[in-house]
């Protein structure tokens, strides 16, 4: 081989590596996003896998290799850390949050009681009104609270199935009535097969995710059905709920069921609660082997779906 | 004639609770939803001798009815920042707020606020 030729594939050698480098940097800085807890020991173990990979090449490119190499680590510094900032400014967001949904109702709840009390100590009697205005803070905090214990138990891999041979199309009608009654001037439709489809599944969880969708579907779509659907594919079940709102852009979907990123983490919406229930939905798919997703187009309303496979052994 | 207190907050039940706790301590009480509600209402009725001001609502916040409100009225009446936020501290002194109490709060203490802070009748 000629010197010419050596030069030439050894530049070809470099240039193959670099690429590989950059893919393996792009797939360690994707990873570091979703999983920042993880990302700096596995972004180490693909800059090793790089390095090993450089050895092999011809001696005068494993300088320059090295040089790369350097370079790329630096690189991945520097993402690794905005990406841990970026989630620590996530969780102090999240936290304040928090803080301001739990302490408006408690407020309302402390205010309305001490009215309560001045009636009665006026009056002698108790306004229904003022009771009926109870409900309503006290029902946030209850799901606020059941919604952390939830979001925690995942967290910790403690949250288990109870999982029972389950008829998904009553379990769907059944919470599709609920929700009849809690919007009545909704327009539900389901469409689904007329055989029982049995599956092992917690119906309780199940329930909870199909519950959040419909919950989602309500609020955010003022007008038009809301199509429930149960389909048998080849190898698992889908549900979906369709809404025809204003859909959601494609830059949000990525993060809907990730916790710390809701998608209006910085609204001033006061019944948006924490943005953990789409969390919580994927957690539970996930602890039953399935998938879970959204389809949506901006002005095109959006489908909200969750797959669990058919041989579902592993529940 | 008793003093007026403009309450704005975007809760319907602490904005209930509050006309009514603060009526029986003798105030005449004005509510409003948001920050844009509020300035509508300023424009028509006239200063009250104190606000009561939330910070975190929908159309216009706290923050940015403050800006307006001082901007308009250059400081002429107290405000109290009523919030559930974490940096109420921070947000009170940068609208200049005369004080700032964090929900959920003590009714006692809010009252004392109030009674310390509220303009004279006549101003």
């Amino acid at each position: 081989m000629s010197t010419d030729e050596e030069k030439n594939k050894s530049e070809v050698l470099l240039k193959d590596a670099a690429e590989k480098a950059a893919v393996l940097l792009k797939v360690a800085a994707d990873k570091a996003a979703i999983l920042p807890l993880d990302a700096a020991k596995k972004a180490a173990i693909l800059l090793r896998d790089a390095a090993e990979k450089a050895a092999l090449l011809p001696r005068d490119s494993v300088e320059k290799m090295t040089f790369l190499l350097n370079d790329a680590t630096k690189n991945a510094i520097i993402i690794l850390k905005e990406e841990a900032e970026s989630v620590a400014a996530s969780k102090i967001k999240f936290l304040d949050i928090a803080a301001h949904e739990l302490r408006n109702p408690i407020a309302s709840i402390s205010l309305l009681l001490r009215v309560a009390e001045k009636q009665i100590e006026k009056a002698e009697t108790l306004d229904a009104d003022i009771l009926a205005r109870l409900r309503l803070p006290v029902d946030r905090l209850v799901r606020l609270v059941v919604d952390l214990l939830d979001m925690s138990k995942l967290e910790r891999g403690q949250l288990s199935l109870v999982p029972v041979k389950t008829d998904m199309g009553s379990l769907i009608s059944q919470c599709v009535e609920d929700f009849r009654m809690q919007a009545p001037n909704r327009n539900f439709v389901i469409f689904k097969p007329d055989l029982p489809i049995e599956m092992d599944v917690d119906p309780l969880r199940i329930h909870q995710v199909l519950a959040n969708f419909l919950d989602n579907a309500v609020k955010y779509s003022i007008e038009g059905a809301i199509d429930i659907s149960l389909a048998v594919m080849p190898s698992a079940v889908r549900v979906s709920v369709t809404d025809r709102g204003p859909g959601i852009p494609e830059e949000k979907k990525q993060s809907l069921f990730t916790i710390f990123s809701r998608g209006n983490l910085d609204s001033t919406d006061h019944d948006g609660g924490l943005g953990l229930g789409l969390s919580i939905c994927k957690g539970i798919i996930d602890l039953h082997n399935g998938s879970i997703g959204v389809e949506s187009e901006a002005g095109k309303g959006s489908t909200f779906y969750f797959e669990l496979p058919i041989m579902n052994e592993k529940v | 004639m008793s003093k007026k207190i403009l309450i704005v907050e975007d809760d319907q039940d602490i904005l209930f609770a509050l006309s009514s706790l603060l009526e029986d301590e003798g105030y005449t009480v004005q509510t409003a939803e948001n920050g844009l509600v509020a300035l509508e209402l300023l424009k028509k009725s006239g200063l009250p001798q104190l606000i009561l001001l939330d910070m975190i609502m929908p159309v216009m916040t706290g923050w940015q009815f403050a800006l307006e409100f001082n901007a308009m009225y250059d400081h002429q009446c107290p405000i109290i920042v009523m919030t559930a936020a974490a940096d109420a501290e921070q947000r009170a002194k940068d609208i200049g707020a005369a004080g700032w109490i964090g929900k959920p709060f003590a009714l006692d203490k809010l009252f004392k606020m109030i009674n310390e802070n509220i303009s004279p009748l006549g101003e």
